[in-house]
């Protein structure tokens, strides 16, 4: 192939149907955006869908005093909530896929079987008696609420145990012989050298966990304890002539975090998406 | 990536794991934590809403009524209504989006496109959007006066009450999701795309095949077991489908855009009435549990 080839018919369709397909993938967030940035009539009046609006002030103090939620509260409460969710089940699910990969011992076999048959299960299945099992533990309205059902990450165990899979025994067994005690081995060796999967599935639990709306809206009712999904969601519902700007300058707000998460861990993000395909 | 390499040179060994010895609880204190979680908020979850299912929940406590939930819900023409839009959404909507999926990740991957970072990183963004906040920008733009009827009406087309009418409503949930997952799709393509053999198509090429020839006879069966598995995942994904409804059309107008998974929260957590709402669940734990049968053997007839 020559470094430098004619551009083609076929290549000016070709640029032609990305460049749809770019413009309509990318053009509602713009237009998210900018929308925040609108009055009504704006928004919905026969203007170019394009420029930015005067609004941002108006649509912000309507958003900080007359919305009815405290959107950097809901972010923050998201952001705790993921986080602390992520860090633990991460951890667990690595425990429990090294000791399946690494150690022979009795009912393993067993155990697997049934996490096997579990994933078949959607989760829906566990609402009712899980908001039973929080309401008897006075734990509605909480945020652990939210996460301990988020720390069961049967999918995480498969995958860690997968990794663990070709993990080098001989390096565990010289650190044995060193005098270190398992539990030292497994935070001082096998876990940095786990760096790239840990994120991967890190980042695949907290996606999950802060996109999450219907479990967080059945368990938190109270507003200062809502995470952005439930918050965004009333939000639509609770105006009865809503300031549409508003409303977008709260989607807006609440897009930003993980836009910055993905800008910052663009690798990590794009291979754990990958391996939360191929489970 | 370097230290996967390095791994991968180590040569092949027992898996018994090593030949020194340690303590035999070792292991127990390994998946204690996540089994005492494992079974404390799925395992029993799971059977408690069997035995839920089975009974009226009323003041507090359970009163055992065998099948009289289930038997309820085989009557219950809004359940049944809620099961046929999501197998309509669905059969629409999957195929159109993995065909688009496909389409886009082979343009994606040509070698004659330029910009291709920016382009994919383009497809990639939507995936980043909170359901709840992509739904709601969707809905200004389905709005009666909203962006796609302002384009419509500039080409001469009247509007659409685009989630007022049963059937638009429907186009507009299957407008959304595509929106969102299409990306999701193109990315994992691409990935798979990537680990096919370069010569191969060099190859083709030099014996004349045309492009539209190589697609059909070469990347498709490469890519057949990926496509599958993007379709069936979509499939259960689309058979829990809630927060766009939710956030769209709350179900209506008229039910055309009620999903099980609505109903169910209807039914549970507006209604309380905990019995159904756990029937509702297993039902459809069944009917997801038919599909994933389906997904294993599709996917090993896809890898052969």
């Amino acid at each position: 192939m020559s470094a430098k080839r004619r551009f083609t018919v076929s290549d000016f369709f070709l640029h032609l149907v990305v460049l749809i397909g770019f413009v309509v993938s990318v053009y509602p967030i713009y237009w998210m955006f900018v929308s925040s940035t609108q009055d009504n009539e704006q928004i919905f009046g026969q203007s170019t869908y394009l420029g930015f609006g005067h609004s941002l002030g108006a649509n912000f103090h309507d958003l900080m005093v007359n919305s009815g939620i405290n959107i950097f509260r809901a972010v923050g409460n998201s952001l705790e909530i993921s986080i602390i969710a992520t860090l633990i089940a991460v951890l667990l699910a690595t425990l429990a896929g090294y000791a399946f990969a690494i150690y022979r011992f009795r009912g393993s076999k067993a155990m697997f079987n049934i996490f096997l048959i579990s994933l078949m299960i959607p989760p829906q299945v566990t609402m009712i008696p899980l908001f039973i099992l929080m309401s008897k533990f006075h734990l509605i309205n909480t945020m652990w609420a939210v996460i301990l059902p988020a720390l069961v990450t049967v999918f995480g165990v498969f995958l860690m145990r997968q990794s663990f899979m070709t993990f080098p025994v001989e390096l565990l067994d010289a650190a044995r012989i060193d005098g270190l005690g398992e539990g030292r081995i497994f935070l001082r060796i096998v876990l940095p050298l786990m760096r790239p999967i840990l994120s991967s599935l890190g980042i695949l639990t907290f996606l999950a966990s802060w996109t999450n709306l219907l479990w967080p809206l059945i368990v938190l009712d109270d507003a200062s304890k809502y995470t952005i999904p439930v918050a965004l969601s009333t939000l639509m519902s609770t105006q009865t002539s809503p300031n549409y700007g508003m409303i977008m300058l709260g989607a807006s707000i609440a897009t930003i975090p993980m836009l910055v998460i993905f800008l910052l861990l663009r690798k990590q993000f794009v291979s754990g998406i990958m391996s939360g395909f191929y489970r | 990536m370097s230290s996967t390499l390095e791994r991968e040179q180590i040569p092949a060994r027992r898996r018994h794991r090593g030949n020194v010895l340690y303590p035999a609880s070792t292991p127990y204190w390994f998946v204690a934590p996540f089994l005492v979680i494992f079974l404390a908020f799925l395992v029993f979850p799971i059977i408690y809403s069997l035995v839920i299912s089975f009974s009226q929940w009323s003041a507090g406590s359970l009163h055992f009524r065998g099948l009289f939930q289930y038997s309820k819900l085989f009557s219950d023409g809004q359940f049944w209504h809620s099961l046929a839009n999501t197998f309509i959404i669905l059969i629409i909507q999957v195929p159109v989006m993995i065909g688009l999926a496909a389409l886009f990740a082979t343009l994606l991957n040509s070698p004659r496109l330029r910009w291709k970072p920016l382009f994919q990183l383009g497809f990639f963004l939507p995936i980043l959007i909170d359901s709840v906040a992509y739904s709601m920008t969707w809905s200004f733009i389905l709005d009666n006066h909203g962006l796609i009827n302002h384009i419509l009406n500039t080409f001469g087309i009247p509007s659409v009450n685009w989630l007022g009418n049963a059937v638009a409503a429907k186009v507009s949930i299957m407008l959304a999701i595509t929106w969102h997952w299409t990306g999701y799709n193109v990315v994992i393509l691409l990935g798979g795309m990537q680990s096919m053999p370069s010569e191969v198509y060099e190859a083709a090429r030099v014996d004349g095949a045309s492009a539209i020839r190589q697609w059909f006879s070469m990347t498709l069966p490469l890519l057949r077991p990926i496509l599958l598995f993007e379709a069936v995942l979509s499939t259960i994904g689309t058979m829990q489908l809630f927060t766009e409804p939710f956030i769209l059309t709350g179900g209506g107008p008229a039910n055309s855009t009620l999903t099980p998974v609505l109903y169910l929260y209807k039914m549970g957590f507006q209604t309380f009435d905990f019995g159904y709402a756990a029937a509702i669940a297993y039902v459809l734990a069944i009917i997801i549990a038919v599909f994933s049968v389906i997904q294993m053997r599709l996917t090993r007839g896809g890898e052969i």
